[in-house]
């Protein structure tokens, strides 16, 4: 199910729900042509708490000039990026926000038109973060120690279900790094967590019989031991 | 709530120890799917392993004899990271193999991260599994008026057949004249998959003898290898005895003058994963400042293409090489049995020792390959577990000169 919306500069296209797939794979052809991508932040229902206003403020807060000027550049999948000549600031990605109808859009610039791809499911204070995430490791491509550092003091602000929502935002804007990290320090914080705690934290049902589980953890008691009870 | 979709949990599964791991695989039915699943055991060592390397979070398997009297081999993982604390557990294998009585000396891995510990009796195991197989004993005596005296080892995977397999090869001796039947020697298999041993058909390229069991685990496309030399008329001269463990073939390769003579330099094998190769590590036997040589063969499938690869040192610590990982990564013993790290400039104490040259190290890897093989009852795995090593930070070591 998609509809077609035009907006006063370029053609753009929104895809619903129904369409998810299809948007994730228009991002990577985009992104391969270095074409326009424009994100929409739908505003959830059930959330009252985040508004479109409270997105653009976040945005804003990260120097993400509206309009043509700008001169912050960026790859959308978060990795490194050039210094740029002015030459070259034509071909790069760019950032823009606008708000239309109470909606918030991140237009990811490219060369030519754009798509809206939707992004729900996120709240907007974890999108602002990503988007951090992605201006810092820009600013500071090429210097291994301070990204690294950065990277450490990311993670360590966010809490376990703050990465598990993130880690889910990433992986469909294909920010292959973030991922990556995320992943990394997801596993370490499941570490030394019992199966409950597994269980309840991926939504998992536990589909062993009680005697095939009980069985189990007998073959195996070494693994359940030094486990931490929450 | 959205839960991660199925790409996400494998991402975040394969980043943790194989420990967790099984833990997980009681979660529920479909993860024990996806941690059993051929591909994600092979991505997951890939990963996971890669990983510790990335966050320098080193990790080695060590044997040693800790102690004067008695065989007792102690088989430890000695860990250590960037913050430079060495810590270290050692293995308590099952009961039956708890004693005095039972050695081992070399240690062969890892190989998707299983081990094979060659000693009495000989082992197979993956200790991130807790998995600890005794192998059977050979069947097969000397032929008819022959005995054998020393025996090597090599082990690997045929992924043909998806098999861990150790070869042995033995040389023989006239039981009438105690003469070496000169370049003489048998070989035999074992098979994980069949829990057995059988006679290897080919016949080795004589004359060749081998130099000794190797102290460092030389497996480079699919061959294990041995140090050995063949005698004519100008002298020893030093070659590489090969085995295929796919082929089941034994290949002679030919090595240049690396060295002047045997009793001015030890030679050790070691394998050059970055050049899917093999080389040779030659360093003096005297002196207390040694320097050491690095000698590659660039083309693993051309005998002329060794090549000094570069010179180190002069290095204080290097008495025998014990170890070799990662392409320069070197674990020397010191002249007090001591094991030291020696990689680009830098030597780092991993106070462990061992006495009569028993010290061994190889890469300790995390793996989910188990050593399981279809009926239970003739494959028995034993568990092993893991204990805080009571001789870490132990002075009793003997100085000697």
């Amino acid at each position: 199910m998609a509809e077609a919306t035009e907006s006063s500069s370029s053609q753009t296209l929104t895809l619903k729900r129904a369409g998810r797939l299809r948007a994730e794979r228009l991002i990577a052809e985009r992104q391969r042509l270095k074409q326009t991508l424009t994100l929409k932040i739908v505003k959830r229902e059930s959330d009252e708490s985040s508004s479109s206003q409270t997105a653009e403020e976040e945005f804003k807060k990260l120097n993400v000039k509206e309009g043509e000027d700008s001169n912050k550049s960026s790859r959308k999948d978060g990795e490194k990026s050039k210094k740029l000549s002015k030459k070259e600031e034509e071909e790069a990605t760019r950032i823009e926000v606008r708000t239309v109808d109470d909606v918030t859009l991140v237009d990811v610039h490219g060369e030519n038109f754009s798509d809206v791809v939707q992004v729900d499911s996120v709240s907007s204070h974890l999108l602002g973060q990503i988007l951090s995430y992605f201006a810092e490791q820009t600013r500071l491509a090429g210097e291994e120690d301070d990204l690294k550092k950065y990277e450490e003091e990311f993670v360590a602000a966010l809490s376990l279900d703050e990465m598990k929502e993130m880690i889910i935002t990433a992986h469909r804007l294909r920010m292959r790094k973030l991922v990556l990290l995320l992943s990394r320090s997801i596993a370490n914080g499941i570490r030394n967590k019992t199966v409950e705690f597994v269980r309840e934290f991926f939504g998992v049902v536990n589909d062993y019989t009680p005697d095939e589980e009980e069985a189990y953890r007998k073959e195996n008691d070494w693994v359940f031991e030094n486990i931490e009870e929450n | 709530m959205e839960h991660l979709p199925r790409e996400l949990v494998a991402n975040v599964l394969s980043r943790l120890p194989s420990k967790v791991l099984l833990l997980c695989k009681c979660v529920c039915k479909s993860w024990f799917h996806l941690i059993t699943d051929p591909h994600f055991v092979t991505n997951h060592y890939a990963v996971y392993n890669t990983l510790q390397t990335q966050e320098e979070n080193q990790n080695l398997l060590v044997i040693r004899r800790p102690f004067f009297s008695g065989l007792k081999t102690y088989i430890s993982i000695v860990s250590w990271n960037h913050k430079n604390f060495v810590s270290s557990q050692v293995l308590n294998p099952p009961y039956e193999y708890n004693s005095d009585h039972k050695y081992w000396t070399e240690i062969l891995g890892p190989c998707n991260g299983i081990y094979f510990l060659e000693g009495n009796p000989n082992v197979l195991m993956n200790p991130s599994l807790g998995e600890f197989k005794a192998l059977p004993e050979s069947p097969f005596t000397s032929p008819n008026g022959t005995y054998s005296f020393t025996d090597h080892a090599g082990f690997g995977f045929d992924p043909k057949t998806n098999d861990f397999k150790v070869v042995v090869i033995r040389d023989l001796w006239l039981k009438e004249t105690d003469e070496r039947k000169l370049g003489y020697w048998t070989s035999e298999l074992y098979s994980l998959n069949s829990n057995s041993w059988r006679k290897v058909d080919a016949v080795l390229p004589l004359p060749i003898e081998i130099w000794g069991s190797s102290r460092v685990y030389t497996y480079a496309n699919n061959c294990s290898h041995w140090w050995g030399y063949v005698d004519d008329e100008s002298g020893s001269q030093d070659v590489v005895l090969a085995f295929d463990m796919v082929k089941e073939s034994f290949r002679k390769i030919r090595v240049p003058k690396i060295r002047d003579s045997s009793e001015e330099k030890f030679a050790t094998l070691a394998p050059f994963h970055e050049e899917a190769s093999i080389g040779v590590v030659v360093y003096p036997v005297r002196g207390t400042e040694k320097c050491f040589e690095v000698w590659v063969m660039k083309d693993y499938w051309d005998e002329g293409s060794w090549v000094k690869q570069y010179s180190v040192g002069p290095v204080q610590v290097i008495y025998k090489l014990v170890g070799f990982y990662e392409t320069n990564h070197f674990l020397w013993k010191d002249n007090n049995e001591r094991l030291v790290l020696y990689d680009s400039e830098k030597t780092r104490d991993l106070q462990v020792f061992g006495k009569y040259d028993s010290l061994r190290a190889a890469r300790y890897t995390e793996s989910l390959v188990s050593l399981h093989r279809g009926d239970e009852f003739s494959h028995k795995c034993f568990s092993c577990s893991l204990v805080p090593d009571p001789l870490l930070h132990d002075s009793e070591y003997h100085v000697s000169f």
